[in-house]
């Protein structure tokens, strides 16, 4: 039984020895920019990590490998941002996370030595503000606000969302739109940047 | 040309080629309709823009990040192709464990060492008279929030991402090379405020009173009560300047020829770190959304053969420290009495301010839902601070008396 295993487990590896150096080049190239997108929609280093991984087990002698890299990036983006979407919408509320995350972060700020810590204390509830209302976004909406504003060009959140170069612009408009309203809402007197006391 | 669609005027505002097209820039100019939209799609941009790079990591990770996390990687990988295999090869189901992933790490963030930062901390006679709180160094020197309040006149000094990295490179080189040292036993409880179980406590603990906030002025959601009240006790810290490590970093950085009196040897600067006492009204998730603060006054002497003004002139000749900011902190005609608030352009924009008669500054955060208030009055200083509106913090503050 040994022999086999050893054999099979050879098998599976082996088989796809050609590709191993393109997916560890790809998993380097592209590993910070998949987490980046984990952690802005997840807000927590660990799932962010987890989702990543996932995303390249799922790469891993993907027929999509052998394409030429943007197409690679952009499915690589896709299964990214639908790994952490199902997670969002696993067991425990999107809420819930949203405030373990909270509870997380300021548990992080109050045990460390942060130089500044009013600012890290209000840009931690700003940032809950931020996911809250990123959360109230239809899915797509969130995908493109989120990939545009980490610096994607048009081109790129097309090919992840699978949509027309055209159409990217309509849905970051409205993506924005709704965010705006969604964001402003949480605060009962918002204030305007200009409105200084 | 017909009128663009919405996703055409949105993506105007993204052209990398700058303005958009023509023919698109010609016709918003001509139609009040479009030119409307536009306006409100750029507005809506600009809200969402740095709002969402809040959500972005603190930093990205690393290459030995990377590279640890492909090796956990292939770990998983390996485990898996283990487990169909002995599922191939016996046809019993043998799945193997789950490979526990990085669990929630702290966030990762370069701060100076313990050593660095407790000598840091001693150094903060010198960077408030110079404005250098600016740097995480100093920030940590002056207890973050709690220690910043003081001085008698507030003046913002503005400094952006670059100057700030230079700034804290030079102190960073300072106290690593010796310059200054101090006990780090001194500053130990720089980062350790103390909990009051009320106002009237924490009066006692500071020795001044400290005034209640009035519930009406507080944002709507926020609790009426602090949930926490948070005192830093006064004390004083002592910063020993050694001449010879000075001289030796001088020529390490370019100036062969720097001469520093032998009197200034072994000087001595002497804080004396006010208290402060910090309310923390809580939103409706629990967490901290106003913050009103009220310290004491600084004191900053020197015991030895350099005079503080000396020492200053040492500091603001400093190879290294961005131009700009120097000239910006010789420019403080009063810098005796006069405390340089740094503010991070990047991130917040100030301006002078006045509560109920008392000089100050005000701040705002990039997403204009932050707002601060600094003032100075009585002989001590005054903040408001957190996730409210411009006029609810100058209510807040206004309340205080």
């Amino acid at each position: 039984m040994e022999v086999r295993l050893v054999r099979a487990v050879g098998d599976a590896v082996g088989a796809r020895t050609g590709s191993r150096d393109r997916f560890v080049a790809v998993f380097r190239e592209r590993y910070r920019d998949l987490y980046g997108l984990g952690y802005r929609l997840l807000g927590d280093h660990g799932e962010a990590e987890d989702v990543v991984q996932e995303t390249f087990l799922k790469l891993d002698g993907h027929p999509v490998l052998e394409r030429p890299d943007e197409e690679v990036a952009a499915w690589l983006r896709r299964v990214c941002l639908n790994t952490a979407y199902n997670r969002l919408r696993g067991q425990r509320r999107a809420t819930e996370r949203l405030d373990r995350a909270a509870r997380a972060d300021r548990a992080d700020d109050e045990t460390d030595t942060s130089a500044s810590p009013l600012l890290d204390v209000l840009r931690t509830e700003q940032q809950q503000a931020v996911r809250r209302a990123l959360a109230s976004l239809p899915e797509r909406q969130r995908a493109c606000l989120l990939l545009r504003h980490a610096g994607y060009s048009y081109a790129e959140i097309a090919a992840t969302l699978d949509l027309a170069v055209g159409s990217v612009g309509v849905l970051l408009a409205r993506g924005e739109r709704a965010f705006r309203d969604a964001y402003l809402d949480n605060d009962d007197d918002p204030g305007a940047y200009d409105a200084l006391p | 040309m017909p009128c663009p669609d919405l996703g055409a005027l949105r993506a105007s505002i993204d052209a990398p080629q700058g303005p958009a097209p023509a023919p698109l820039h010609d016709h918003v100019r001509a139609c009040a309709s479009c030119s409307d939209t536009l306006a409100e799609l750029q507005r809506n941009a600009e809200l969402a823009a740095p709002a969402i790079a809040l959500t972005a990591p603190a930093e990205p990770p690393s290459e030995a990040a990377v590279e640890a996390a492909l090796a956990r990687f292939e770990q998983r990988r390996a485990r898996l192709a283990a487990a169909r295999a002995t599922t191939a090869a016996t046809t019993t189901p043998d799945p193997a464990p789950p490979v526990p992933l990085a669990r929630r790490r702290r966030r990762a963030r370069t701060w100076l060492s313990t050593r660095a930062r407790a000598v840091a901390a001693a150094m903060v006679a010198v960077l408030l008279l110079t404005g250098l709180v600016a740097t995480p160094a100093g920030r940590a020197a002056a207890a973050g929030f709690l220690g910043q309040f003081r001085s008698q006149r507030l003046q913002a000094v503005p400094v952006d991402a670059g100057q700030t990295s230079q700034i804290d490179d030079v102190l960073t080189g300072l106290v690593d090379s010796g310059v200054f040292t101090g006990d780090p036993h001194q500053v130990a409880g720089f980062d350790a405020p103390e909990a009051a179980a009320d106002l009237a406590q924490a009066g006692r603990m500071v020795g001044f009173a400290v005034p209640a906030v009035a519930p009406s002025v507080l944002p709507a959601g926020v609790d009426r009560t602090p949930r926490r009240i948070l005192v830093s006790r006064a004390q004083e810290v002592r910063i020993t300047f050694d001449r010879d490590r000075a001289l030796a970093y001088l020529r390490r950085h370019g100036r062969p020829d720097a001469r520093l009196p032998e009197r200034f040897d072994g000087t001595q600067l002497v804080v004396r770190v006010p208290a402060a006492v910090v309310q923390q009204f809580s939103g409706r998730d629990g967490g901290p959304a106003v913050l009103v603060g009220k310290a004491g006054m600084l004191g900053v002497d020197t015991e030895g053969g350099a005079s503080l003004e000396e020492l200053r002139e040492v500091v603001l000749g400093l190879p290294g420290l961005p131009a700009e900011t120097v000239a910006r902190l010789r420019s403080i005609g009063d810098w005796r009495t006069t405390l340089p608030i740094p503010v991070p352009t990047d991130q917040v924009r100030s301006r002078p301010a006045t509560v109920n008669g008392a000089e100050g500054l005000s701040f705002a955060d990039q997403t204009g839902r932050l707002h601060a208030l600094l003032w100075q009055r009585d002989g001590h200083i005054w903040g408001v601070a957190g996730v409210l509106g411009a006029d609810k913090a100058r209510d807040v503050a206004q309340s205080l008396g």
